[in-house]
This record gives C-alpha cells, sequence and structure tokens, in this order.
C-alpha cells in the first residue's frame, strides 16, 4: 500500500509540475455570439474526448452500435471507459496533472476533489453559455427541471445532470406471508413492526428485515432540525434519526433482524430477500418480478408486492431521486468554441431519438418491439448497458426503475399504478443535494464509531441514553457546528426557508 | 616541493584514470551481464526509486490542484497530527498484532507443508496435492470474504447449521472482535500456505541427494533425515524469507480488512490501510496518507535492518 500510494503520487506530482495551471485562461463567455459554429457542415465530424464510469465491460467503440451513433451524429468520441471504482482516482490523477478530457462524465460530481477543482474554477460555468436554453431545447425540456434546480452548486451550473427518473427506491414485501397470517400490506411502520412480529412468530426461521437507512425519512428526518446558532443538523444527528434507531431497536429486541445485519453487506442483503430468509426489503421497484420468481423457487407459492412508501410518525420513507445522478464537466481548457460544440452534441444526444437508441440501441439490431415492451436482441444485450447513455444527458422513460425487462408487459403497468403514489407522498432527500465542505472533510473521522454506536444502539449493546449522549456530543464538537451552519446556508439555497 | 605536488597529483590521476579503465574495460567485458540487469535496475530506479520523491508529500500541504511545487511547506506539521491522534495507537496495535499472528501461525505453515509434500513418495498424489493447495492462491478476497460468510453466518452459514443440527444455539463468529484476528489468519492460511510452499520446494529440490543417502547410511530415520539434511537445507531460505516478512509488519492486505470489516469488529478491525484509504484517498488528505505511509515504510526498514543485523550475529547469511 505504502509504495504504492507513493508512486501514484509521485506520478501525479510529476505530472502536475509540467503543466503548472493551465486553467483559467479565459474569461467568461459572451453568450449568442458564437457565430462561427451554426455554420459547420453535416458531414464534418466532430472529435472530442470524455471520460465515463463503466459498471462491466469495457465497452467496444466500434461495435455496431457506438460506431452507427457516431456516424448518424457526425461524432468521433475518443471514450476512456473506466471502472466505476477506479473512476475518482483516475480523475483526480487527470485533475492532478491537468491533463482532463473535454468532458468528464462523473459518477459523483459531489466528490470532494472534484468540488475543490470546482472551486479551484477548473471546470467551466456553464450558465453564460446554456443561457436561456434556446439553443438546447432539448436540454430544456428532458432533463428534468429538479435536475436542474438541485444540481446548481452555489448557484451556478458547473456540470450537465445526467438525467434520471425520480421514482426508484421502494419496499418489497412477502405477501404470500402476510396472506397466511391473515394481515393486509402495511402502510405505517407500526403495521410494519406487526406485521413482521406476526409472520416472526408464525415461522421463526424467517428474518423480518435488516438495517434500511432509507426508512429515515418515516422518523421525519427530512425537516431541517436546528441549533441555536441557527445551524442544521445532518439527518445522522437529527432527533428523528435516533427515533428510527429506537424503532429498529425494538425490532431487534423481538428478533426481527438478523443478529448479524451489519455484517451482511454488498449483495447480500438482496440474496438474503430472494432466497425467502427476508420478509421485508428495500430495492428499485422493478426487481418486484425478479424477486417474485426468485423466491418461487423455494416456495412454489410465495409473492413478491410492491410497498410504494411506509408511513411513519414523522413522514413518509422512503424518497424521490432528485432527477439525476452524476453530470457532465466541461474543464476550462476547452476553448469557448469548442465548448458550444459538445453543448450541441449534448443537445442532439437528448433527443427523443438518440435517447431511445442510447437507452435501448436501434431497433432491429438491438431490440424488437413486443406488445409495447423492448425485447433486446443478444446484440442488444451485449452492446445496450445501463450505463451506456453515460457519456450524455438523456431523455428518460419516467417509469425505468419500475418496468422489469423481464416482467410481461401488464405487470409493468400494475406495477407503475401502484407505485405512481409516491410523486405525491413522497419527497426529494435533502441531504443528498444540500453541501458542506466541512461536514465532507470532518465527518469521515467520525463515520466509523458513528456506525458503531449506531448497531449497538440498535442490538441493545448500549443503552439509548449512551446513544443519544454520544450524539450529544458530536452535535456539540466544533468543527461539525461550522458544517451545521454550512448545512443550513446550503439547505436555504435549494430549498428556500 | 612544487614538482613534488606535481607528481603526487600525476600518480593520483593515473591511479584514478587507471581504475577507470580497469572498470570500463570490465563494463565491456561483461557487457551482456549488464544487459541482463539493465531491465530489473530501470524497474527499481523508475518505480521504487524515483517515487521516493513523493515522500516529500508528507512534509508539504498537498493540493493535488495547486500541484507538488504550489503545495506550502509545513515541516513535521502531519506527523505531530498523527502521534497525536488516539486512533493512531489503535491502528498500530492492529497491525502489529494481525501481522504477529501471522508470523506465528502463517508463517512455519508454509515450510511444514513444504516437508510434507516433500516426502510424499507417490509421484501422482504429490502433484495432485501440489495443485489443489496452490489453488485457493488464485481466488480474490472477495470470494474468498463471501465463502466465509457463506461458512459462519449466523443466518446462513455452514457452520451454525451444524451447530443447530446438534442442537446449540448458533453462534455468531462475524460479529465477535475476539475472534476477528484469528480469522484473517485462518482465511490467510487457507489461501496462501499452499502458495508459500514453492519457494521452500524448490530450495529442497535443490538439495543434494547424496546427504539422504549418507544420513540412510548413517542409519537416520525419515524424521531424522528431515530434522538433520532438508531443514538445514532450506535454513538460508527460510531466514531470507522470514527477514522480508518483517519488512511487512506494518503491512496488513486492505482488501481482506476492508471486506471483513462491519461496525462490531471496528475496533480490532481499523489499521493503518484503512486509516490511508479513509484519509488520502475519501477525504482527500494526500498529505495524512502519505505520513502514515512514511511512517510504515520507516518501521519496516527498521525490522529489516534490525533482523538482517541479528541474524548475520547468529552466523546465518542475511539479505545483505
Amino acid at each position: 500500500m505504502f509504495k504504492k500510494s507513493t508512486a501514484f503520487l509521485a506520478l501525479a506530482m510529476t505530472l502536475a509540475v509540467l503543466p503548472a495551471c493551465s486553467s483559467s485562461e479565459t474569461a467568461a463567455p459572451e453568450s449568442g455570439q458564437g457565430d462561427g459554429k451554426s455554420g459547420t457542415s453535416e458531414d464534418q465530424v466532430f472529435r472530442y474526448s470524455t471520460m465515463v464510469s463503466t459498471f462491466a465491460e469495457v465497452p467496444d467503440m466500434k461495435n455496431q452500435f457506438w460506431t452507427r451513433f457516431q456516424k448518424e451524429n457526425h461524432l468521433e468520441m475518443d471514450v476512456q471507459w473506466i471502472p466505476d471504482p477506479e473512476f475518482q482516482t483516475k480523475l483526480n490523477l487527470a485533475l492532478a496533472s491537468g491533463e482532463l478530457p473535454d468532458v468528464v462524465s462523473a459518477q459523483n460530481p459531489d466528490d470532494i476533489n472534484t468540488l475543490n477543482a470546482v472551486e479551484k474554477g477548473v471546470f467551466w460555468d456553464l450558465d453564460p453559455f446554456l443561457g436561456d436554453f434556446s439553443k438546447y431545447p432539448n436540454l430544456k425540456k428532458n432533463i428534468p427541471e429538479g435536475a436542474w434546480k438541485y444540481s446548481k452548486y452555489k448557484g451556478k451550473h458547473y456540470f450537465i445532470p445526467r438525467a434520471r427518473s425520480q421514482i426508484n427506491t421502494g419496499y418489497l414485501i412477502r405477501k404470500d406471508l402476510l396472506d397466511e397470517a391473515g394481515l393486509a400490506v402495511p402502510k405505517t411502520t407500526d403495521e410494519l413492526y406487526n406485521a413482521l412480529k406476526t409472520v416472526k412468530a408464525k415461522d421463526p426461521k424467517m428474518i423480518g428485515m435488516l438495517f434500511m437507512e432509507n426508512m429515515q425519512s418515516a422518523f421525519g428526518t427530512f425537516k431541517p432540525q436546528y441549533n441555536a446558532e441557527g445551524g442544521m443538523y445532518r439527518n445522522v444527528l437529527s432527533d428523528a434519526y435516533t427515533d428510527m434507531i429506537e424503532w429498529y431497536r425494538k425490532l431487534y429486541q423481538d428478533g426481527l433482524m438478523s443478529p448479524e445485519f451489519s455484517a451482511v453487506k454488498g449483495a447480500e442483503p438482496d440474496n438474503f430477500f430472494a432466497a425467502g430468509k427476508t420478509v421485508f426489503h428495500t430495492k428499485n421497484f422493478w426487481h418486484q418480478y425478479r424477486m417474485e420468481q426468485e423466491n418461487k423457487k423455494v416456495k412454489p407459492n410465495a409473492q413478491v408486492e410492491i410497498v410504494p412508501f411506509i408511513k411513519g410518525p414523522g413522514g413518509n420513507a422512503s424518497y424521490l431521486e432528485p432527477g439525476f445522478t452524476g453530470g457532465l464537466f466541461i474543464p476550462k481548457k476547452v476553448p469557448e468554441d469548442k465548448v458550444r460544440k459538445i453543448l450541441d452534441v449534448f443537445n442532439q444526444a437528448a433527443s427523443e431519438e438518440n435517447s431511445k437508441a442510447l437507452f435501448y440501441g436501434y431497433e432491429g439490431t438491438h431490440h424488437t418491439v413486443e406488445k409495447g415492451k423492448y425485447v433486446m436482441t443478444s446484440v442488444g444485450l451485449k452492446e445496450i448497458q445501463s450505463f451506456t447513455n453515460d457519456p450524455f444527458s438523456i431523455k428518460r422513460n419516467e417509469w425505468d426503475k419500475v418496468d422489469s425487462p423481464l416482467a410481461p408487459v401488464e405487470v409493468d403497468l400494475a406495477n407503475r399504478e401502484k407505485v405512481k403514489v409516491v410523486y405525491d407522498t413522497l419527497t426529494v432527500d435533502p441531504f443528498k443535494i444540500i453541501r458542506s465542505a466541512t461536514w465532507a472533510a470532518e465527518w469521515p473521522k467520525y463515520a466509523d464509531e458513528f456506525e458503531t454506536k449506531r448497531t449497538e444502539a440498535i442490538m441493545g449493546k448500549i443503552t439509548m441514553d449512551q446513544y443519544r449522549k454520544y450524539i450529544e456530543g458530536l452535535r456539540s464538537n466544533a468543527a461539525l457546528k461550522k458544517a451545521f451552519v454550512e448545512l443550513a446556508q446550503s439547505y436555504k439555497e435549494y430549498f428556500g426557508g | 616541493m612544487k614538482s613534488n605536488e606535481l607528481a603526487v597529483k600525476k600518480a593520483s590521476s593515473t591511479v584514478f584514470g587507471g581504475l577507470l579503465r580497469r572498470r570500463w574495460s570490465e563494463y565491456v567485458k561483461y557487457r551482456y551481464m549488464y544487459l541482463l540487469v539493465l531491465p530489473g535496475f530501470l524497474f527499481f530506479v523508475v518505480f521504487k526509486l524515483v517515487p521516493m520523491w513523493g515522500l516529500l508529500i508528507a512534509f508539504k500541504d498537498y493540493n493535488p490542484i495547486a500541484g507538488f511545487g504550489q503545495s506550502e511547506w509545513v515541516g513535521l506539521k502531519y506527523f505531530k497530527e498523527m502521534f497525536a491522534d488516539e486512533h493512531f495507537y489503535s491502528m498500530l496495535r492492529n497491525t502489529l498484532l494481525i501481522n504477529i499472528f501471522g508470523l506465528v501461525f502463517f508463517f512455519p505453515l508454509p515450510i511444514l507443508l513444504a516437508v510434507m509434500l516433500n516426502e510424499v513418495r507417490h509421484e501422482m498424489f504429490k502433484r495432485i496435492n501440489q495443485s489443489l493447495v496452490y489453488m485457493p492462491h488464485f481466488l480474490s478476497w472477495v470470494v474468498i470474504a463471501s465463502l466465509t460468510f457463506f461458512m459462519l453466518s449466523v443466518d446462513i452459514g455452514m457452520v451454525n447449521k451444524v451447530v443447530r443440527l446438534i442442537g446449540l444455539e448458533p453462534y455468531s463468529f462475524l460479529n465477535d472482535s475476539r475472534l476477528f484476528w484469528g480469522m484473517l489468519t485462518l482465511q490467510g492460511i487457507w489461501k496462501d500456505a499452499g502458495w508459500g510452499t514453492i519457494i521452500f520446494l524448490a530450495a529442497i529440490a535443490g538439495v543434494n541427494p547424496e546427504r539422504y543417502e549418507a544420513a540412510v547410511v548413517d542409519g537416520a530415520s525419515r524424521f531424522r533425515q528431515i530434522w538433520h539434511v532438508t531443514l538445514p537445507a532450506i535454513r538460508p531460505t527460510i531466514v531470507v524469507l522470514l527477514i522480508l516478512r518483517l519488512g511487512h509488519m506494518t503491512d496488513v492486505n486492505f482488501e481482506q480488512v476492508l471486506l471483513m470489516m462491519n461496525p462490531l469488529v471496528r475496533e480490532v478491525a481499523d489499521v493503518f490501510d484503512t486509516y490511508v484509504y479513509n484519509n488520502g484517498i475519501l477525504r482527500g488528505m494526500y498529505s495524512i496518507g502519505v505520513t502514515v505511509g512514511f511512517f510504515k515504510g520507516f518501521v519496516g526498514l527498521a525490522l529489516v535492518m534490525a533482523s538482517n543485523y541479528i541474524v548475520k550475529k547468529m552466523g546465518h547469511e542475511g539479505i545483505y
């Protein structure tokens, strides 16, 4: 580790010395004056480079899809596909060396290193280029308003938000077990507790549920809680969050959780539910169909039902997505002219037709349409993946995370009906949007200990009083107090009041 | 006086010149040997020596965007911070203890296994076994962590299923911080003990068969042969590997620890490498990361030098 990290840093450093500072050489652009661009001939190929995360094999840019896409859009893209776990490291290295591509498609635009770079003026403020969007109608129309609103940083757009549907995560429950116990699908935290208790009493082998942090909003963590100085507590330090811990503690005491809930990590919670070990689970809605099929392998009459939201004493769980994931940054070293051209490309990629192509591929080659459902061909399955559109921000189907590629269309339509209600009952998680540099820098120091205390409190290894005292200690921590003030400011910036 | 001085100068220059010339002619003479060494030499210069410059980051408030040159010098600030951090001492304890566990329980096993494999007379059986014990080495830690979970989990673990079958209460092995170091060591043994035999088997293969024949003539049993011929023959290998192992006393397999960690065992699982990851990567505080790295390297170097010295004092050949 030591040798590796020094080697990495030394490399970063040697690279950093050479191009010293190449940023901030051009002043803010005059929007609307880009005359040269409108006359570009149709067949002229536009070349640019970009770096994007990949979550599977590195896509072959010479495959059928990318060949056709680039040809149709007169593009020659030089894409560095980087395995997502290494993406930030690669980006940090590129930031350090100044060797950034023309576009950085970052999975996590809030990464502390990326924010630092934004602060240092490494990336263009895109607002002057975008102007009133008259030149970029597709970006305006096809990226949700919320995405534009929540992707601002200090009031400016440093990246184009990569649009996503707002409905994503919810809850799944084993309806067959509820039926056997004569229970209805739970709607509230109390009903959920009773349901799990009853099912567990009938079948002691079942685990009620594992720890799901997204239950927090049912206890009211999305409502800001302020301290005496007007600072706003981060969700984990709020009273509401502690209420959630107390609720879990009761579940644990009654044997409704696994004693190893904190050691069940990664894909294991999914496997537990799929194998019929747990009664209640949280997942993207579209998994309902798959999970039911999986459960049927263990118990032929198993049924998995969607629970769109859970009402609690302080609100509803879980949350709506802000309408974007990740964003497209353009470094300052890209000349203004080229920035405009790149934005044209983004606008073009966000068109109906291109959006469809980037999501489902081309009809005939990558998919066929059967009964209103896209059926991927073997080429399509190979070439089109969930991240194929990540170099751009495309128009997304609002039911992306509800429709299952495996399910018949009737199931999809029924699920859409069930899920629809969340537009009225759920809200965006403010803590996924508000930022504080101090919090980002300080919290990692305490995050591990917090997680341990939280686990111990749920397991009854410490009393709730001890846990509260611990939280109180964090609340009065000087550095975190500064973060609370920043959080309050940030909250005001995005949500007003 | 003057001529005298001149003469001395001349003499010295000719002596020096002669030395240089002789050196040069030797370089020329053995040029193919040097050519052979060159790639390895370059490797160490480029990937090990040059990056040492990076250690300077420990003395700077390194900001990757400002670059190395622009970052401010801060002297020993980060070292002071590191030693003042109470966390540091628990990490030091965990790191050293995990390694001592490894040294005591893991290190002798490949030797034992190599000797055992060497004693197997049935050639086919030996080869099959050799391949079998190498295999886990090629599994990634992610796989091994999952396997451990499948074995030990309360809810789905094989071990706990057996425990239930014989009518006992299942036990949460993964939550018990007392078992954590032992579990890491066992995983390490399962994964790499077989792989570690390769070097010892090679050393054993190099033993002159006449020695065994002489031992047999002297009436030595199999155990006596192992004790008096095999083990002494591979002693230099053992010593060298031991010294090198000591150089890694502050390294812990980061991936393994990170995968096996959960909030209840964190207290015994936090090691330097997870700290570097948390601070250097997650918090973007490169300087702290490098400072800890510096410290680790320094301890490793000190241990290698000390053990090498002791080993030499004991009459063995060290690594330099």
